[in-house]
């Protein structure tokens, strides 16, 4: 499909650009949707939730059983695995909120945060526990046998090759842009975003902080089920939390330094800020010899501490 | 030569000049009051001579030497020693534990020593322990040495504070409102005591004090902030009666009848 | 006369484990371990109110120099350990100077990130790791038995644990517990705050350094997959379980989660309780189910008992150390401590 792409624009793209650029975006809008449900529930509850990428492991968990009919559950097509995720993972978000969050409301910020990475563990461990580790699971490509090539043929050296897994990526961001900007003109998306400014005064106005709370953590782990499905066929082999990392890097980290380099303040700017971690991480690991092992981290890491060193409270932060 | 001397001092906040142009000194063993409205500055103009603030202008001279650069825990070191106006202590410490930490600087061992465990530092911990325990006593405090300082009482923590800051066995003392929250009489017990600390530490005072009699009673020489500006300076009963000074905190043009007296003790 | 018996019990319990056959003597080893971890920890987010959770990465860093240095140069054991610590503390030196700048719940995250990209680069390098299988760190014979091992390891906890009372009875740890309620106090107390902080870090990866050697002589090995986020916040959990702030509690918590992983799979009654899942399942309940009861702990722990175990340790150790059961407390990480860490960010 390199129709797809301008001649004009590919003609001064060289492959050294063009491919870690688009590849940089399609991981990014993972990190940034982590990352936006991030700012989410940094903005309702002040904390970081550790358990956000989570959401997502257990959403394409779920996805992965009603794909391939594990474990009893009954085989269905890919659209209604899809949403079957998703449900789950907006589900897990409600069920911390309401047994974690809701009963800690009053602690201090710091006993939450702790709060959350004890969920993300418990998490984690219950996906070990049911799953095990002996056995890779992998969830299959979107429509494995079509692929769509930019800037030269498919398999050719300087090819982005892509397939309906990468566009799907791109789509589902989209529909999201969309769906979260009409949500915020609703009564129920300037509520939240009403508690997150002020929630004594949100409360003194007439909404249900508890209510909302409730909805936000839904919201969030609506979010993080998207990233969790929408990277599991790009991933391929999932393991038990695959979207936190462990063993190795995964997109909760990216997610929080995308979230800390907005500044924690915007949702947009969360997401994008995931987008732009995206690319800064793919150009380093193009550019990166293979030989330095985890340069996209190292790179990543190191522009996350420059950027916090200059300015604590984040590049748009606003001064606590 | 002044114990403290403050030259040209300028700060800014963002929008607000906090403090501008503003110069005082305080001779040896004086007592110095420095009053104004809320938000005149006076707590920031500590800040400066403490080092919590570098100023955008001006100089700090401590005993002749330039210390605007210096950090806080130095000056401290130099004998510079002050209380603040939320009271500040560690809240979840005994006040035993505070007046032992307060005499950080004249710990007489290193770090390394303390954390070895070396024979001196068990000598010189005993020596701390001596020391707050006669600063107890001096402030009839030896009842609480072994209270958690958030349990205290208001007035017993004022208290301790001005203890806490003796421990660090200054020469100049900055006093930020130190007679906040206390009725007439406990008002003139300070002042007394304040006078008695001078005599028998040979120190030198700088307060920021809201309570007229309380000034009137203790400062020999008393500045005037208003705005972040020095507004007046003089001898207090002088002060007082200068109908800017009223006007000033009573945030408006000087009435006219206001204007031929003042009366000390009723003005609050 | 009846703490000194208590006391005479615990010494004996605590020098009968190096006896007890290899088996016990390895849950001795791993248990010292993650005492080490945890009172190095304590340091510096019980004492000094810093929010460092990238501390599995000085262990790393430790284990990792240790057993490289002991594989390719032929360094001696004790030398080896010297080193480890000297790596946790120079990374930790870093740390700290990055947290003068970055406060609060943004100093967890650059700590966390900083951790967990070491795993993914540092602890991957083929040169300082020998490949895929991990640097090999072989004990000198003299300590091949576990129970020989397991004695060094309990000496070196017991004399960190000597430093940490000192510490902590000396003009250093009032010094933290100033910085940590209230900077502006400390330094009006005279505290070179900075100063302090960075000497709070160097400590805090000299000993989990030293832990890290210990770890890679242990299991005679390096991998950097031993040293995950995951392990970053099971040493956060063990410390705020046991009660940060609390070296009884520390101590406690540290080997509470140390064994929970070792004594829940002996004990009888939660190999029944695995049988009850479906076959397949069983195995995962054994292997992971610790760590489900141990985040389960955690937020159990944060939601009835902020103050964790250190809480209801306080009148014993108060009682045993010599003191009244009644005397006011101040241990542990409580509501107020938790408001002064996450003052900042």
């Amino acid at each position: 499909m390199s129709e797809l792409v301008h001649p004009v624009v590919l003609a001064s793209l060289g492959g050294a650009v063009g491919v870690p650029l688009v590849r940089g975006v399609v991981s990014g809008c993972v990190y940034g949707l982590v990352a936006t449900g991030l700012v989410l529930i940094y903005k309702s509850n002040g904390i970081f939730n550790f358990a956000q990428a989570e959401f997502g492991s257990v959403a394409g968990f779920v996805s992965l059983a009603f794909l391939k009919g594990l474990g009893g559950f009954p085989r269905v097509p890919y659209p209604v695995a899809i949403v079957l995720g998703l449900v789950a993972g907006a589900l897990v978000g409600l069920v911390t909120e309401r047994l974690v969050i809701h009963p800690l409301f009053s602690a201090p910020r710091a006993t939450l945060l702790v709060a959350t990475a004890g969920t993300a563990l418990f998490l984690i461990s219950a996906q070990a526990l049911i799953l095990g580790v002996q056995v890779i699971h992998v969830f299959p490509p979107v429509a494995a046998d079509t692929h769509f090539s930019a800037f030269g043929p498919v398999g050719g050296p300087h090819a982005y090759t892509f397939g309906w897994t990468e566009i799907d990526i791109l789509v589902a961001v989209a529909l999201l842009v969309a769906l979260g900007a009409a949500f915020f003109r609703t009564r129920y998306g300037k509520a939240i975003l009403a508690i997150s400014q002020d929630s004594t005064a949100a409360s003194i106005v007439g909404i249900d902080v508890n209510k909302m709370s409730a909805l936000t953590w839904t919201i969030a782990g609506l979010l993080g089920g998207v990233a969790g499905v929408i990277y599991a066929p790009a991933k391929g082999a999932l393991t038990p939390g695959y979207m936190t990392g462990i063993g190795e890097v995964g997109p909760l980290v990216f997610g929080f330094i995308a979230a800390v380099l907005g500044g924690m303040t915007s949702l947009p700017g969360a997401f994008v800020g995931g987008v732009l971690v995206g690319i800064i991480g793919s150009f380093a690991g193009a550019h990166i010899p293979t030989s330095v092992p985890g340069g996209e981290q190292i790179v990543v890491a190191g522009v996350l501490l420059v950027v916090l060193l200059v300015r604590p409270t984040g590049l748009l932060g606003k001064e606590t | 030569m002044p114990v403290v001397e403050v030259e040209g001092l300028s700060l800014r906040f963002g929008g607000l000049q906090a403090l501008s142009d503003v110069s005082l000194k305080v001779a040896e063993w004086e007592i110095v009051g420095l009053i104004g409205p809320n938000g005149a500055g006076k707590t920031t103009a500590f800040n400066c001579i403490t080092g919590f603030y570098r100023p955008d202008a001006g100089r700090v001279l401590y005993r002749g030497s330039e210390i605007t650069r210096l950090a806080t825990h130095e000056r401290v070191g130099l004998g510079i020693g002050r209380t603040f106006q939320n009271v500040g202590m560690v809240k979840t410490a005994t006040a035993l534990e505070n007046l032992k930490a307060a005499q950080h600087v004249h710990a007489g061992y290193s770090a390394m020593a303390g954390i070895l465990g070396a024979p001196d530092s068990l000598a010189a911990e005993r020596t701390l322990t001596d020391r707050a325990e006669d600063i107890l006593e001096l402030l009839d405090l030896t009842d609480v040495r072994h209270a958690v300082v958030a349990s205290l009482p208001y007035g017993r923590l004022k208290l301790l504070e001005l203890g806490c800051a003796l421990a660090t066995d200054p020469d100049l003392l900055l006093l930020d409102e130190p007679s906040s929250g206390m009725g007439p009489e406990d008002a003139a017990e300070l002042g007394d005591r304040l006078l008695a600390l001078r005599r028998e530490f040979g120190l030198t005072l700088l307060l920021i004090e809201h309570h007229v009699p309380l000034v009137a009673k203790v400062c020999d020489y008393v500045y005037v902030l208003n705005f972040g500006r020095l507004l007046a300076e003089g001898d207090p009963e002088a002060i007082q009666r200068q109908p800017e000074v009223v006007a000033a905190y009573l945030g408006g043009e000087v009435p006219r009848d206001l204007a031929r007296s003042t009366d000390p003790g009723g003005a609050s | 006369m009846a703490r000194g018996l208590i006391w005479a019990l615990l010494v004996a319990a605590l020098v009968s484990v190096g006896g007890l056959g290899p088996n016990v003597a390895r849950y001795g080893i791993t248990a010292a371990i993650y005492v080490l971890v945890g009172l190095s920890l304590n340091i510096v987010l019980g004492y000094t109110g810093q929010l460092s959770l990238g501390h599995q990465g000085l262990v790393g860093v430790g284990a990792l120099f240790a057993a490289y240095l002991s594989k390719a140069h032929g360094l001696p054991f004790g030398v080896a350990m010297v080193v480890g610590g000297a790596a946790g503390a120079v990374l930790a030196l870093l740390i700290g100077f990055v947290g003068l700048r970055i406060r609060g719940l943004y100093l967890a995250l650059v700590t966390l990130v900083i951790g967990i990209t070491l795993q993914g680069s540092l602890f991957e390098v083929p040169a300082l790791t020998g490949g895929g299988a991990g640097e090999s760190a072989n004990r000198p014979a003299v300590l091949l038995s576990n129970g020989h091992f397991y004695f060094v390891c309990l000496a070196v906890c017991l004399v960190a644990l000597y430093l940490d009372v000192r510490l902590t009875s000396s003009k250093v740890g009032r010094a933290l517990a100033a910085i940590k309620a209230d900077e502006r106090v400390a330094a009006a107390y005279g505290v070179n705050v900075v100063g302090y902080k960075l000497l709070a870090f160097v400590l805090s990866g000299a000993l989990a350094g030293v832990a890290g050697a210990l770890f890679a002589f242990a299991s005679q090995q390096f991998n950097g997959n031993d040293f995950s986020f995951g392990l970053a916040l099971t040493f956060v959990l063990m410390t705020v379980v046991g009660g940060a702030g609390s070296r009884a509690g520390v101590v406690v918590g540290s080997v509470l989660f140390a064994l929970l992983h070792s004594l829940l799979a002996q004990l009888g009654a939660f190999k029944d309780f695995a049988r009850l899942f479906p076959r397949s399942v069983t195995p995962n309940v054994l292997q992971f189910g610790p760590d489900l009861i141990g985040a389960f702990l955690l937020l159990l722990t944060l939601a009835l008992n902020p103050g964790g175990l250190a809480q209801q340790l306080t009148p014993l150790t108060r009682w045993m150390s010599g003191g009244s059961v009644r005397s006011a407390s101040r241990r542990g990480i409580g509501t107020h401590e938790m408001e002064v860490l996450s003052a900042g960010g």
